[in-house]
């Protein structure tokens, strides 16, 4: 099946309000709006039937006495153009691939079944509302950096998870026991269910761990994010753990370094994708 | 983390009966976007607002994630409501269907105010007026 679009343009708010209501009443079920531009366009589809003919009919003549009402700045008549039905539901699902992350790691959508050599670990993410699907470069470095941090045994905290796909790539790679934190419920919730998707088990909460460290501690946000939780971070990290840092814009890698060390942590390396850093800390004694 | 903004998608459809039919789906299908997950996510946002048309703001970052943000009804919309009409006038500037009051006016025009670009409630009741004169209703 085909659908007729029929775009009408505005030259101001009020003109376009009216266009708006012609749409409605010509029983245009919506209509997508650009109005930050001139003219704001409006545009409205119907489906390609017997009764198109009649209907843009009716909308041409509605629009032809707006002036008579004193509505000045619509165009007289709708741009008509078609496009092809679409599976719209499902379509998008084609932007996302398999992809392979540092060695061994894959991350793949449910529907897509990845090629795994040995050793191969595939992360299944459903990229939905929280972020975090893996193809942002913050997450990458994340990712490289686990694969070679990790330890059968170890224990790893995520900080800020989103989406949970570093906490269960922790997990994959061998962790003994994540803590996975986001401070959005629905991340959290989202990350659990993602965690059992993937058949491992992590801890998820709204909170800062207490009392605790980790052989790994990980946190992909953002720079000002990552400088006022530097001492949490910090006291959150083994003595001889590391801590990863993500999600760092390029010129603001020196203003998050001077925030650890002033949390008393060595800066090890600057990892670089693009124009973000992920940056790798010690304690400066071990 | 930082994500840069790729596309601002701007849709008025009926509250809690989003599909991927037009206008959704030609709107965001080139974004590449998990369409169906705006749309629970829009039809669980509206699902109290069924039978009035809710426009809906959708930003869309590079990574394929989104935000949405639901605005007020449009203007025909709230005038239907305000007068009681089922729908406006087929032939405007020959069929009234409704008479509206300055003060009916200036209360929808102030509910709009935050989604209009107009600089006062005067300027908004413009707006609204026109709005009005396009569906058969006369102003007193």
């Amino acid at each position: 099946m085909r659908w007729a679009s029929l775009t009408i343009e505005a030259e101001d708010e009020g003109a376009l309000a009216a266009a708006e209501h012609l749409c409605y009443s010509a029983d245009i079920k919506g209509v997508a709006i650009v109005d930050d531009s001139t003219p704001r366009r409006i545009t409205g589809y119907l489906p390609e039937d017997d009764r198109l003919e009649g209907r843009i009919r009716a909308i041409d003549a509605a629009l032809a006495i707006l002036p008579s009402l004193g509505i000045a700045g619509v165009s007289p008549a709708a741009v008509v153009g078609y496009i092809e039905e679409d599976d719209w539901a499902n379509a998008w699902k084609k932007y996302f691939k398999p992809t392979r992350v540092g060695t061994h790691l894959i991350v793949t959508p449910p529907w897509e079944t990845p090629e795994l050599g040995a050793g191969d670990i595939p992360i299944v993410i459903d990229p939905g509302m929280a972020f975090g699907t893996g193809s942002h470069a913050t997450t990458q470095l994340c990712l490289m950096a686990l694969e070679n941090l990790v330890q059968t045994g170890a224990k790893v905290a995520d900080i800020g998870t989103g989406s949970g796909i570093l906490a269960i790539a922790a997990a994959k790679l061998g962790a003994s026991s994540v803590w996975a934190m986001d401070n959005d419920p629905l991340a959290a919730r989202i990350a659990g269910e993602n965690a059992i998707a993937n058949g491992v088990s992590i801890l998820t909460g709204e909170a800062m761990p207490q009392q605790e460290t980790f052989d790994v501690v990980v946190a992909n946000i953002i720079a000002d994010t990552l400088i006022a939780l530097a001492p949490q971070l910090a006291s959150i990290t083994a003595p001889t753990g590391t801590l990863v840092v993500s999600g760092i814009i390029d010129h603001r890698a020196r203003d998050v370094q001077k925030a650890f060390d002033a949390a008393g942590m060595a800066h090890e390396v600057d990892l670089k994708q693009g124009e973000w850093i992920a940056q790798k800390y010690h304690w400066s004694k071990h | 983390m930082a994500k840069k903004v790729v596309g601002v998608v701007k849709l008025q459809i009926n509250a809690g009966k989003a599909t991927p039919a037009p206008p959704v789906g030609p709107a965001l299908g080139g974004y590449g976007i998990n369409m169906m997950e705006f749309i629970k996510g829009y039809n669980e946002k509206t699902a109290s607002m069924i039978g009035s048309i809710v426009p809906v703001e959708i930003t869309i970052y590079d990574d394929r994630s989104f935000t949405f943000i639901t605005k007020t009804p449009p203007a025909a919309d709230l005038l239907k409501k305000a007068l009681n009409i089922p729908s406006g006038s087929g032939q405007p500037n020959k069929v009234k269907v409704a008479k509206i009051s300055e003060d009916q006016l200036r209360a929808i025009a102030e509910q709009k105010m935050p989604d209009l670009n107009a600089n006062d409630v005067d300027a908004a009741m413009k707006i609204i007026a026109g709005t009005a004169r396009s569906m058969g209703i006369d102003i007193a």
